[in-house]
């Protein structure tokens, strides 16, 4: 039996004499980390949080750290390969509450030989001075890898006010976290700035795009090492880009234009509703700056644009909505009828060679179902196009029936409508924004299911049929990182590396001029 | 020795006093808008800007006014070091110790001038902050002068102190390095002190870049020389509370000009022996004191309404319902209308605001702060909500609160108690969490996870029972644009539920103040209902006459205490005599008359503005 290495990097605070003392404290606490001799045998399965009882992990996932979930005096958990694996069984490992990060290296080698199998977690919980030992629980190791990155935006669940926003790249292969972009550099007092729909080109770091609003805003815009400032707003068009749909390989990005607006309820549960009154789709080309309407029924309120992976497919959802009362604003009218507002989903075909679109094709009709699907992803064999659904409207963040659906796009033409709900994915609370990894076998998804308000990032696993396994919580190097933290993680997206550019060089950019679109028609 | 310490003492004596004994609310508010987690994580979280270190140490003293001796104490504690390190530092007279005071004092004024500055502040642990950096930087100044003057030490003494200073002290950081390049002129030969000279200003002027550039990222590049300075800041810039920033600067600036070290030195122990001698050193330093003590008297900020804001609000927070109205009852000017809220919200606590609401002094006097915001949000906005019941515009104003200013006990102790009372269990675990992390809030957090899942225990408690009894709004899509009272006053008189009294009479004191009498009669009758056969409260009288008197009704049969009429007709014969007058000659002249009715308050106290 040997005792935990422990990872000190993480704990080691440059100038920080009561970290240190934290540290050498943790050290000789977790030095001594062994499995208990005596302990009470219980029938149940530990309360574990975060859960990972019985989750699919990919095999270069960062270690998961847990802690019991409810009032112990110590923890040790034993990983260690279950009995009948094929590879040779490296040494369990060992660790402990609070000291819980395992090695990095001891986990990449445990993983690497339990991979196509499952490894056994044995939890002993320390109280009144007796161990007891519960029912050992077991976590499946996909050979599948995962894509080593991924990015969010962390912000608080807040409503109308945004002091510092940030957008931030996670290793998926460790604990390491770092700042793409921070708003602060360009926020100046009361003049702050907001940041937005972070989106890359196939998962590609070094294409990427993000919105910055108010104080120096602009799309900016990283394209294989230019980095450009573009003002996307013009008369011929409703709004700035908004919600960004790369295309797989054109310099092209579709975007929605959306004129949000928010309200606030007095005491039902979803607390506040964020709704569009009018949008559109527009396209825009990198390499001419220019921008054209692809979309602009006002009877339509189009958003949330998605590339199928051939690029010869747009899908996007929108609502229809007539107007019944001339009297009043038709924001007024929105907010009135809101819970009138269901989105389809549609597609349009494309040609890559002429930039041509196609009429656009019903795809799921969530109206018939009294429903409303927002945020199609396509998977990247191109089979599967995974959804959110709510009741009403786009923004289902905030809708605590959120759930994800999906659809095979192979099925029968009679099916095509025939969505399923993903009961492995979703819980009683909010899921919402989800993305594939490059490889398929990968989703990362948002869900409040924690407490109902803050959003965390899940990542399931996906087999070639569509089957999801049980979703497992971003691995942190402490399990109570994310009961600490006030902020949500906002739309995380795979990356295949991390981005390189410094924030300082995005606030360079952000505080120049920008380039100004021009507007070359209606597609 | 024992003199300078007696003249010290005795001044820590009287600010301490003061402090605990004129503004204990005021520590009491400090402390419960600090957040301090004893996580590593919060530690880090400190650590990403310049000056972070001073920020976790500020936080970590303040928290302990929840004690407000022990937190004076430390207080003192740390300026009696000051005054100490800074006489040793630059080798001060004994008889020159009071000269001590002028740092303590200026570093006392940026603490208790601050006023509303308290709700709006965004540097943490400001209540300590200054007066940590400015220790810090007179120990480096110390350990400077210590440094032999051979080898360039002092010149590699200034280098480090800048890259070390500034990441952990911000601008303490490098006004100590500013300092030493000025000081360097007394204490060193020309040549070198013309190297450091120059180094301390290259150091001033270009380490904070290098570290915007390599290192920061939360800062912008016009803030990365103030690190660790309150920003006096709402949507203008309000220079005259850095003045103390400034007089502390000039005071080290003048301590380092004047540095003599053979003079000093030698005068360091001398104490004058002559009667003569000794009222003439005793002269200048009474003189001294008595002006440090005037100036800190002077801009000591006395405001009355802000104190009993804080008194009412610190009341409340224990349900302390008669402490409000023990409060309310000294109130001498016109009153903000935070405390005309938090006034009648005690009232209908206690069941007496239909009879007894106009018996105080109306208004809406403008916060005495130079700031023109809406004050009411951050003053009442949040304790207004949940105490009114609307739980989820608490939620929400906590929310908006907490990422401007950052996360601070009483937003979290808030959106825990709405989320208990909306059996939202999990984020109220969540929230509780957090405050187990704190030394002061741990007990709260505790006793307050003995209501997760039990309603019953809830509905007994004195602090949140009465709230259950007001949730019963109908659900709408709004917003209340910064308007809290008339939001709150439009919920509940447009309210249909009458299934609780007490919301119900909630409702009928809305439908008076939003003076629509068909909301009014409506309110009026579900009242009657809910209470057969009970004495009407004198202002629902008084508004159903009003009302009944405006519309015509007949109302011979309604049993109308007899003043109730023959005030109104008073009322209405005096008020025909200023027809087309102004509002405000008018309610001076009607005031003393009929102040206490709400007659005057329909027809005088309309429209008045919401600050």
């Amino acid at each position: 039996m040997r005792s935990i290495k422990l990872n000190l990097i993480g704990f080691i605070r440059p100038m920080s004499f009561i970290s240190l003392m934290g540290c050498l404290w943790l050290i000789t606490a977790c030095t001594r980390v062994s499995i208990p001799t005596e302990y009470t045998q219980v029938d149940s399965l530990p309360k574990i949080y975060p859960d990972y009882v019985d989750v699919t992990i990919p095999v270069n996932i960062a270690p998961l750290t847990f802690m019991i979930d409810a009032p112990v005096d110590a923890m040790v958990a034993n990983y260690t390969m279950l009995a009948g694996s094929p590879s040779k069984a490296p040494s369990p490992m060992l660790t402990t509450s609070p000291c819980e990060a395992p090695s990095l290296s001891e986990w990449r080698q445990l993983l690497t030989a339990t991979q196509g199998s499952d490894l056994l977690v044995e939890v002993f919980a320390q109280r009144g001075g007796k161990w007891i030992r519960y029912q050992p629980f077991t976590i499946h190791v996909s050979p599948d890898s995962i894509d080593p990155y991924i990015s969010y935006r962390l912000i608080s669940p807040s409503f109308v006010a945004y002091e510092v926003l940030t957008i931030n790249q996670r290793c998926l292969e460790n604990y390491d976290e770092s700042v793409i972009y921070d708003n602060t550099l360009c926020s100046e007092n009361s003049q702050g700035q907001c940041i937005n729909c972070h989106n890359y080109q196939q998962y590609n770091p070094g294409r990427m795009q993000f919105h910055a609003r108010q104080k120096d805003g602009g799309t900016v815009i990283v394209y294989d090492g230019q980095i450009k400032k573009v003002n996307m707003r013009n008369d011929s068009i409703l709004s700035a880009g908004v919600y960004p749909a790369w295309h797989p390989w054109l310099p092209f990005i579709v975007y929605s234009t959306d004129k949000t607006t928010q309200s606030f309820h007095t005491t039902d549960p979803n607390k506040i509703e964020v709704y569009d009154s009018e949008s559109d789709l527009i396209t825009y080309n990198l390499e001419t700056d220019e921008v054209c309407n692809l979309e602009n029924d006002t009877t339509e309120y189009e958003v949330f644009p998605c590339w199928a992976p051939d690029g010869k497919t747009l899908y996007y959802c929108s609502a229809h909505l007539d107007r019944q009362d001339s009297t009043i604003s038709k924001e007024l009218e929105t907010l009135r009828r809101v819970q009138e507002l269901k989105y389809n989903i549609y597609r349009k075909s494309f040609n890559p060679e002429t930039f041509a679109f196609g009429p656009r094709e019903l795809v799921f009709d969530a109206a018939a179902l009294d429903k409303s699907a927002v945020l199609p992803r396509v998977s990247p064999d191109g089979r599967f196009l995974l959804f959110t659904i709510g009741t009403f409207g786009y923004f289902h963040i905030w809708h605590h029936d959120a759930d994800l659906w999906m659809l095979d796009l192979t099925a029968s033409a009679s099916s095509v409508s025939s969505g399923e709900p993903m009961k492995a994915l979703n819980s009683p609370d909010t899921e919402s924004y989800h993305s594939w990894s490059s490889n398929g076998r990968w989703v990362i998804f948002s869900s409040r299911r924690d407490d109902g308000s803050f959003t965390r990032p899940f990542i399931a696993h996906i087999d070639e049929e569509g089957n999801a396994s049980r979703p497992f919580e971003l691995p942190m190097s402490r399990p109570d990182a994310h009961r600490l933290s006030m902020k949500s993680y906002n739309v995380p997206e795979f990356m295949r590396g991390p981005v390189t550019i410094t924030p300082q060089t995005f606030a360079d950019i952000l505080k120049g001029d920008p380039v100004n679109v021009r507007y070359a028609g209606h597609k | 020795m024992l003199k300078s310490f007696l003249t010290w003492l005795l001044a820590l004596i009287l600010i301490a006093a003061t402090l605990l004994l004129f503004e204990s609310d005021f520590l009491w508010k400090t402390q419960e808008l600090n957040l301090f987690l004893t996580t590593p994580d919060f530690f880090s979280q400190q650590m990403v800007v310049s000056g972070g270190l001073l920020t976790y140490l500020g936080t970590f003293f303040t928290q302990f006014l929840a004690i407000p001796w022990l937190g004076v104490l430390m207080l003192c504690g740390w300026w009696y070091l000051l005054m100490w390190l800074t006489r040793r530092t630059f080798r001060i007279p004994h008889r020159w110790s009071v000269l001590m005071l002028i740092p303590v004092a200026l570093i006392l004024i940026t603490i208790v001038d601050m006023g509303y500055w308290v709700y709006l502040l965004k540097l943490r642990g400001h209540f300590f902050v200054t007066t940590l950096g400015v220790t810090s930087v007179v120990a480096l100044l110390w350990a400077f002068r210590s440094l032999p003057s051979r080898w360039g030490l002092r010149s590699v003494f200034i280098v480090l102190t800048c890259i070390s200073g500034y990441p952990l002290l911000g601008i303490y950081g490098l006004a100590a390095t500013l300092l030493m390049g000025i000081w360097t002129w007394r204490l060193t030969k020309k040549g070198e002190s013309a190297v450091n000279f120059l180094l301390a200003l290259g150091a001033v002027a270009a380490v904070p870049l290098l570290y915007y550039r390599f290192v920061y990222h939360e800062t912008n590049l016009i803030n990365i020389y103030w690190t660790e300075l309150p920003l006096f800041r709402v949507m203008d810039e309000y220079h005259a509370y850095y003045i103390p920033y400034y007089l502390l600067l000039l005071f080290f600036v003048a301590m380092t000009v004047c540095y003599r070290p053979t003079v000093v030195a030698k005068s360091f122990t001398d104490s004058p022996s002559s009667k003569f001698a000794r009222i003439r050193a005793f002269a200048p330093q009474t003189l001294l004191f008595l002006l440090i003590a005037y100036g800190v008297f002077h801009f000591w900020y006395k405001d009355e309404n802000f104190h009993h804001e804080l008194k009412m609000q610190r009341c409340i927070d224990r349900a302390d319902w008669s402490g409000v109205m023990d409060e309310a009852a000294r109130q001498q000017d016109e009153p903000t209308r935070a405390i005309v809220m938090m006034r009648n919200l005690a009232l209908s606590r206690l069941g007496k605001q239909g009879s007894l609401m106009y018996q105080y002094r109306n208004g809406s006097k403008h916060a005495a702060a130079p700031f023109n915001i809406s004050m009411m949000q951050v003053i009442g906005g949040t304790l207004m909500y949940y105490q009114y019941g609307l739980l989820n515009y608490c939620n929400r104003m906590c929310m908006e609160m907490g990422v401007e200013f950052d996360w601070r006990p009483e937003y979290l102790k808030y959106m825990a108690k709405c989320a208990i009372l909306e059996g939202d269990w999990p984020v109220a675990r969540k929230y509780l969490g957090i405050l187990h992390h704190t030394l002061f809030f741990n007990d709260w957090a505790q006793q307050m996870e003995a209501f997760i899942g039990h309603p019953e225990a809830v509905a007994n408690d004195p602090g949140m029972g009465p709230i259950t009894h007001m949730l019963h709004y109908q659900n709408r899509l709004t917003s209340d644009q910064g308007l809290i009272e008339e939001f709150i006053m439009r919920q509940l008189a447009y309210s249909t539920d009458a299934s609780d009294p007490y919301f119900q009479e909630q409702a009928l004191l809305a439908s008076l103040w939003v003076k629509d009498p068909k909301v009014f009669w409506v309110q009026f009758a579900d009242y009657l209902n809910l209470h057969p056969g009970a004495d009407i409260p004198i202002h629902y009288q008084e508004a159903a006459y009003l009302f009944g008197n405006l519309e015509g009704r007949n109302l011979s049969n309604v049993p109308f205490d007899q003043r109730v009429r023959d005030t109104f007709a008073s009322f209405m014969g005096v008020a025909s005599k200023y027809e087309d007058q102004d509002v405000e000659p008018v309610r001076e002249a009607l005031y003393p008359l009929f102040g206490t009715t709400y007659y005057f308050d329909f027809y005088l106290m309309s429209n008045l503005p919401a600050y």
